[in-house]
């Protein structure tokens, strides 16, 4: 006899809008969810939480003191990502996969959380978290690698919608990132699918630092699933129907540092014998105490072992460039490389949300493994739009801080510099102006020099944005005559004050 | 002096009145007359005057007095016939900043073209600005969605096909925007501006956005490129001009709505796209063959910019 499982519906309703709502932020492609829904659905997830000190985070960290880890099958894409692969997986087997019990891999990831911790501490969460915040990797499986398919689709509606004479559906370009930005997601999302399809929830067991976090508080929940040994009749329906291979059936121990609180165990137990119980936290220490005596210090060898791979880590980010300018522009309200660097987790919303489609994920443009996967700007493809301010508005770290639209038109990220020689009306004396004709702040004026007979563009560098447009639409090939140096921290520029236009005569002037 | 312009105006204005009127034959003395003064002037293809400019009216009633002058909407659209209208539409700014032309404009000759019975209005432009938010940005998609047009995307390269140029200077082969090939009838309606590379915004420039490869304009000449593209074959079937407020610096895109002539309050119509332009480069202050892309369009026979050898009616509303 199965009664129906409210915990375990109520959750996997819950996750399934998640993942519905989340993956729709990063592959709207049209900008038809307003920005904010985008910040919203993200600055919940924990390391963004976190790393903003928002209420969200501390809900979420009492949430797992109380009853365990609902964070990781309710709220994490990545954690739901891998139930669905689990359970499509399965759905391809004859017969379904039997994961038995296995041993905590405690080590392993109690080290990549302190890791993390300790380069978050010294200012290098930037790098860490960049490849092991799960709702990041997420963000860039959907949009480095599920986002062009999607968008190709769209296109192969374009054009059938052409053929029957609707102009119904428009096309989009497909944001193809280079290779080596393409890399990483792929080889993260091809472990994340072998992972989850054939050990269920392991890689939140060993290698992410939420898991191991969260796990940590589940050890002293208030309340946790535990099997009523007196109901338990050893069927092992429990151990088949969990993910997390934490299900011992010979001592009758539920690990609930690993458990991911799925309720699949409490479902499908006919005796009703698994549920929540409320546990005395300090139950645990005196248990510990006895424990300890008799093993090796893990403690102690998690941390040196941590310190080592925090160390590393940390090394990695080092500044390798001087002066005021760097060779990445950085997104407006980004403040500086520093800052940016230090918060970004890289998980490509700003880049999947921007409608100019100009920011891309960097190489090795920041000239720091800090930077890589992050965006900036890619000047040559498009350029900033002036009253835009969405990269601001959907970023979940506040590595990029909102702006108003105002201050938005006055954050200078970069400065355009003019090289006459390069430039068309110079080389072949005609005329041109692409580069003042997008200016919109009229930093850049085609006036008269002493360089040359004609006028020719003419940047105001204290009205300068950095925008980028002239840079873009600069047709002179194979070396642009004008382009933007970014500054490694963002300024405010001053505004072009002009009188009015006068009145004309009340004449036809013809 | 000044009374005799004014007496020359006020016969105008009255010749005007006297054919907007549609009385032609009960005053066929004085519609002949007129005529008789503008004989030695060059009048359209069907006798209608070469060019409209309408003042001091709000922008739809200009619009209508201007079709009207012109032989009424029918004259360029007939029943069943596809349409295509050219605004400007470059830039994701509001209509206050005189950037793009007036979604009022747009919207209105969208309904005056369904009215005459199209089978279709369209309305796009090769946008500079992202273009799904100039369209919006503009007021022209809700202007135009209104008045029952459609907006088409003009943002893909496969929206566009090879055209040949004839006996042009720089252009040969270019892609073009498959509506304008494949409409009957394709109406421009600029936005009169300054223009940093080109000196001047409005008929010819706005061509600019019915292309793909704007790059090789500004590269191979400008000034050249743009008078060439008047051998293109499917030339407008008309020309209106939206001078309202035109940008007079900081153009195309404009700063603010400082940079905007505040009184001109005029709209300009005419088949001939250089003479609509030498009138556009008069009201902002250049001789009418002060642009060097109008000269060398006029040098070809194709156009004129000699305003003063043109039949022209002025209307003042108000």
């Amino acid at each position: 006899m199965k009664r129906p499982n409210t915990l375990r519906h109520i959750r996997i309703t819950l996750a399934t809008l998640v993942i519905i709502s989340v993956s729709a932020a990063f592959l709207d492609y049209r900008d038809w969810l307003p920005a904010a829904s985008k910040h919203t659905l993200t600055m919940i997830q924990f390391v963004p939480a976190a790393l903003t000190v928002s209420a969200a985070a501390l809900l979420i960290l009492i949430v797992s003191a109380l009853l365990g880890r609902v964070y990781c099958s309710v709220l994490c894409p990545l954690g739901i990502l891998q139930d669905v692969i689990s359970r499509l997986a399965n759905l391809l087997r004859r017969k379904k996969l039997f994961l038995r019990h296995r041993q905590p891999d405690n080590k392993l990831r109690h080290a990549i959380l302190a890791a993390v911790i300790i380069s978050v501490a010294l200012g290098w969460g930037g790098f860490t978290l960049a490849w092991l915040d799960p709702y990041s990797n997420f963000g860039r499986i959907a949009a480095e690698l599920l986002r062009p398919p999607v968008i190709f689709t769209n296109n192969l509606l374009a054009t059938l919608s052409k053929h029957l004479g609707s102009a119904a559906v428009p096309r989009v370009g497909i944001p193809w990132a280079g290779l080596a930005v393409f890399l990483p997601p792929l080889l993260i999302g091809a472990l994340i699918v072998t992972m989850s399809a054939w050990r269920g929830r392991l890689y939140c067991n060993t290698l992410c630092p939420v898991g191991a976090l969260l796990g940590l508080l589940a050890k002293f929940s208030l309340f946790k699933l535990a099997i009523d040994k007196s109901a338990c009749k050893k069927c092992g329906d429990c151990l088949r129907s969990c993910k997390s291979q934490c299900i011992n059936l010979k001592d009758g121990g539920i690990d609930f540092t690993r458990c991911v609180a799925c309720y699949n165990c409490v479902s499908v137990c006919d005796e009703h014998g698994i549920k929540y119980r409320f546990q005395n936290p300090l139950n645990f220490f005196r248990a510990k105490k006895t424990a300890a005596d008799t093993q090796p210090n893990a403690d102690r060898r998690n941390f040196i072992l941590a310190t080592v791979t925090g160390s590393v880590a940390a090394g990695t980010g080092v500044n390798l460039s001087g002066g005021k300018f760097i060779n990445a522009v950085l997104p407006p309200g980004a403040q500086s490389r520093e800052q940016f660097l230090g918060k970004c987790t890289a998980c490509q919303l700003c880049i999947s949300a921007c409608p100019s489609h100009v920011l891309e994920p960097s190489f090795l443009e920041y000239a720091s493994l800090s930077g890589f996967m992050k965006p900036r700007l890619n000047l040559n493809k498009s350029f900033c739009n002036f009253n835009c301010t969405v990269c601001g508005e959907v970023c979940p770290d506040a590595a990029i801080l909102p702006l108003a639209e105002e201050a938005k038109k006055t954050t200078r990220i970069g400065i355009a510099v003019f090289d006459h020689k390069e430039c068309i009306i110079y080389r072949d004396g005609t005329a041109c102006g692409a580069c003042a004709e997008h200016c919109p702040t009229a930093a850049l004026q085609i006036a008269k020099t002493n360089l040359f007979k004609d006028p020719l563009p003419v940047v105001s560098e204290q009205y300068c944005i950095g925008c980028g447009a002239c840079q873009y639409a600069c047709p002179a090939l194979p070396k642009k005559a004008i382009l933007i140096s970014g500054l490694k921290k963002q300024e405010t520029a001053g505004v072009l004050k002009q009188e009015k236009v006068k009145a004309a005569d009340d004449e036809f002037p013809f | 002096m000044n009374s005799r312009r004014d007496f020359i105006k006020q016969g105008f204005a009255v010749g005007a009145a006297f054919s907007l009127a549609d009385l032609s034959g009960f005053f066929s003395r004085e519609a002949s007359a007129q005529t008789a003064a503008d004989s030695q002037l060059l009048a359209g293809p069907d006798g209608k005057p070469y060019l409209v400019a309408v003042r001091d009216g709000d922008r739809k009633a200009m619009l209508d007095r201007a079709i009207e002058a012109l032989g009424g909407i029918g004259a360029f659209v007939k029943r069943g016939q596809t349409v295509v209208l050219k605004p400007n539409i470059g830039w994701d700014v509001p209509p206050e900043l005189g950037a793009n032309t007036h979604p009022d404009i747009v919207g209105r000759l969208t309904e005056l073209c369904l009215a005459a019975g199209a089978a279709s209005v369209s309305v796009f432009d090769h946008t500079c600005d992202n273009w799904e938010k100039a369209y919006a940005n503009s007021g022209i998609k809700a202007a135009v969605e209104h008045a029952g047009g459609k907006m088409i995307p003009g943002n893909d390269e496969t929206y566009y096909r090879e055209v040949t140029i004839n006996g042009s200077d720089k252009l040969s082969k270019l892609k073009v925007h498959q509506l304008i090939l494949d409409s009957d009838v394709w109406v421009n309606i600029p936005v009169l501006k300054h223009h940093g590379g080109a000196t001047m915004s409005s008929a010819m420039k706005n061509h600019m956005g019915i292309i793909w490869d704007r790059g090789y304009w500004h590269k191979n000449d400008l000034d050249q490129c743009i008078a060439d593209f008047i051998r293109h074959n499917r030339a407008p079937a008309l020309n209106i001009t939206d001078a309202y407020h035109p940008m007079m610096r900081n153009g195309p895109r404009g700063k603010s709505a400082d940079d905007l002539i505040p009184n001109v309050r005029t709209l300009l119509a005419s088949r001939d796209q250089v003479a609509i332009d030498a009138a556009g480069a008069k009201i902002l202050g250049h001789t009418e063959d002060g642009i060097n892309y109008v000269k060398i369009a006029a040098a070809t026979n194709l156009g004129r910019c000699d305003l003063s050898n043109l039949q022209i009616e002025r209307i003042r509303i108000s």
